[in-house]
């Protein structure tokens, strides 16, 4: 296990305090703001900008060497901040506007890179997953309590949908946070192995499955799903590639049959005992629902189309929406989408419930291309990062965190977990372990050269 | 000797790099928490701000609540969810040209239907009718089941009808009257339960023709009444006219009907 010792003691504070920040954000509960994710995207906002200034306190004072090489991801992370500046001061009707709806994002970037750039990396990552899985535990522990009707905190009055809300606010954001979850902790599985681990590991996935199935969400299912699939061929690739014949994955894949007989015995016996079966033909064909997302989303498209190079400007979508449905009700196309009206009506739509096609409505072909163009790299280099890893342990480890990418991935095709604090953080984490695969850090160079600056 | 020590320029030029990067990125980690701050105290101070009720609303509460409004604004002006509440609220008492701008100015990030009909609404109270009937319309095309906009966009029409002459004008009033008689029937075969639609009913009635004055009556009757749920038929405040026309049938052959769309 890394110590701490040689670090100098700035790098220890931020050892603690960015895995605290994590930790503590999905807790702050600020009631006169209505929406959970309201007062804990001021919380983990100002807690970045804080540590950005200790950062850069830091660097004045030489307690921290200066980056001294440009990879890939730090190029392309400057390609999207670039794709928004742009779209913000050629697009948009408000640039302030704007930067402040793209605000909590590019903290996201800033916690990403302050953990990377951490000389004890590891260290920090372990932390604040140690941190997110106990956040899991608790807030899985307390949707199910509020199943039954036990509700701690008054928000279910405030935020009406469903009461599977924990901190969050709302099912379907609480299930964007916990999803990838289910990945880490299987990382802390497969990386500590041994029965103690398999068990109390296990046990937690299973209540934060429980915990996602009381909260009637779809999008997540998806994600877990594909993810453990490709997972598991990744996971069949890499004990070919290295002879190891299947017992890891035979482990794993008695785990995953494990995993849904349970999931079964819940669905079949348990949540109908509860009163809370779950209709699934009514989950997926409830035509309203489905329509009128299909109908943000062909919004989405059509609006970028029509400023596609920086798009509508950040935060736009919402304002440009009725604004769009009316010229689309006046044209031919509009009868097929008239029935959906009813439904949406009476709001603006937020988001357009789909990250990639927000991004490319708000800032056109240029921020669609650079953010394809981060995922996809860290989607194929975290792969084969984990692929060349010569320690089995640490593979399966590398490829668990590869599928809570692939499960953040696919439920952004139906959310916006990448604007809600929480799932953001979630998700900045994943990219930083896959950092982490990519390009190791030389733990002595690093833990030595901010011992110097001490 | 120093001009001879390369490592010692080196590092000198090293230490101004890193004290010019750490000084940009505290000053901008600085604005970002002022800016961070001001925009938390709006949103805390505009959830606690209440709209004074109907009775509550003397001038100087609301004179009050618009100083309260506009201190936030100060703090976060791109906000158009405040600024349509000021807005608002200068309509209220009574500056209603600057209530339209103001409305235009929280329409660049906030554009909600209420925020549209309000602007309708003030045009209309500034004279500008056509404006107001424009917008008006687009409001019902993208809220078709508001009662409100659709009520308030007949009865534009209705009073527009009151403006022309039928004998100097007599092809404009004819076109606007169909206008009016064909908005009038759409609606009340949608929302039979709205008293106001019985009672546009009741106004096309006595324009058209004297014989109607029958049906104008009728029509004014239930309009007024306390109930207005004919026939217990199942409301669809977006079927089409056309597709009523199997509920009149079973009606004019004597069966009762359950609902517009699922007859027996």
């Amino acid at each position: 296990m890394m110590t701490t010792e040689k670090l100098h003691p700035y790098d220890r504070l931020m050892a603690w305090y960015l895995p605290a920040l994590a930790t503590i954000a999905p807790f702050i509960v600020i009631y006169a703001l209505v929406r959970p994710h309201v007062g804990q995207g001021y919380f983990f906002t100002l807690g970045i900008l804080l540590a950005l200034l200790g950062q850069a306190v830091a660097w004045a004072q030489g307690w921290r060497p200066m980056p001294r090489r440009v990879t890939a991801p730090a190029v392309l992370i400057g390609l999207n901040v670039l794709a928004v500046a742009c779209s913000m001061f050629f697009a948009s009707r408000s640039p302030m506007f704007s930067l402040k709806h793209i605000f909590l994002p590019m903290m996201g970037i800033v916690f990403f890179s302050l953990i990377v750039i951490h000389p004890a990396r590891r260290l920090v990552l372990e932390r604040i997953s140690w941190g997110l899985i106990i956040v899991a535990g608790v807030l899985s522990l307390y949707g199910v309590l509020q199943h039954f009707g036990i509700e701690i905190l008054s928000y279910s009055a405030q935020v009406q949908k469903n009461t599977i809300i924990a901190t969050i606010g709302h099912p379907n954001y609480l299930a964007s946070v916990l999803g990838p979850i289910v990945f880490i902790v299987l990382s802390f599985i497969f990386a500590r192995g041994g029965k103690r681990w398999i068990f109390l590991g296990g046990g937690l996935n299973l209540l934060i499955l429980a915990c996602i199935m009381l909260a009637r969400t779809r999008a997540v299912w998806l994600g877990l799903i594909i993810a453990f699939v490709l997972v598991f061929a990744m996971g069949a690739l890499y004990v070919r590639r290295h002879r190891l014949g299947m017992k890891p994955l035979g482990g794993l894949a008695l785990g995953a049959f494990s995993v849904l007989l349970i999931l079964g015995g819940l669905v079949a016996v348990a949540l109908p005992a509860m009163n809370a079966s779950i209709n699934l033909k009514q989950r997926l064909t409830s035509e309203k629902e489905v329509k009128s997302r299909f109908f943000y989303w062909h919004a989405a498209i059509d609006m970028g189309l029509q400023k596609s190079v920086f798009g509508q400007g950040v935060g736009m979508f919402d304002t440009l929406f009725w604004d769009y449905t009316l010229d689309h009700q006046k044209r031919e196309m509009g009868k097929y989408y008239y029935d959906v009206l009813p439904s949406i009506s009476g709001r603006t739509p937020g988001h357009v419930h789909n990250e990639y096609l927000e991004v490319f409505c708000e800032q056109g072909f240029a921020g669609f291309g650079a953010l394809i163009a981060l995922l996809s790299f860290f989607l194929y280099f975290g792969a084969q990062a984990v692929l060349r890893q010569s320690d089995p342990a640490q593979a399966l480890k590398g490829l668990a965190l590869w599928g809570a990418l692939v499960t953040i991935l696919i439920d952004a095709v139906f959310g916006f977990p990448w604007r809600l604090p929480i799932s953001l953080i979630v998700f900045m984490v994943v990219l930083a372990w896959l950092y982490d695969f990519i390009y190791p850090q030389e733990k002595a160079e690093a833990i030595e050269a901010s011992a110097n600056q001490a | 000797m120093a001009q001879n020590d390369p490592q010692g320029s080196a590092n000198t030029v090293k230490k101004q790099y890193q004290w010019l990067l750490g000084g940009v990125v505290a000053m901008l980690a600085v604005a970002g928490i002022v800016w961070t701050s001001l925009l938390f105290i709006a949103d805390y101070e505009y959830r606690g701000v209440k709209d004074p009720n109907a009775s509550e609303r003397s001038r100087a509460v609301l004179t009050q609540y618009r100083l309260t409004l506009e201190n936030i604004l100060k703090l976060d002006p791109t906000n158009g969810e405040i600024r349509n509440r000021y807005a608002n609220v200068l309509g209220i008492l009574g500056d209603k040209q600057e209530a339209v701008k103001q409305l235009k100015i929280a329409q660049h990030t906030h554009n909600a239907q209420d925020s549209l009909f309000f602007l309708a609404d003030i045009h209309e109270k500034l004279g500008d009718f056509e404006q107001a009937e424009s917008i008006m319309n687009d409001c019902v095309v993208i809220n078709p089941i508001q009662i409100k906009f659709n009520d308030s966009r007949i009865r534009m029409m209705a009073r527009k009808l009151e403006r022309i002459d039928p004998k100097t004008d007599p092809e404009i009033y004819k076109q606007a009257l169909d206008e009016y008689g064909q908005a009038a029937r759409d609606w009340s075969i949608r929302a039979p339960h709205d008293p106001n639609a019985h009672l546009f009913m009741g106004n096309l009635y006595v324009r058209v023709r004297p014989l109607y004055a029958l049906q104008a009556y009728r029509a004014y009757l239930m309009g007024l009444s306390d109930n207005v749920n004919w026939m217990n038929l199942d409301i669809d405040l977006m079927i089409a006219p056309r597709d009523a026309m199997g509920t009149i049938d079973q009606i004019i052959n004597g069966r009762h009907a359950k609902a517009y769309k699922n007859l027996p």
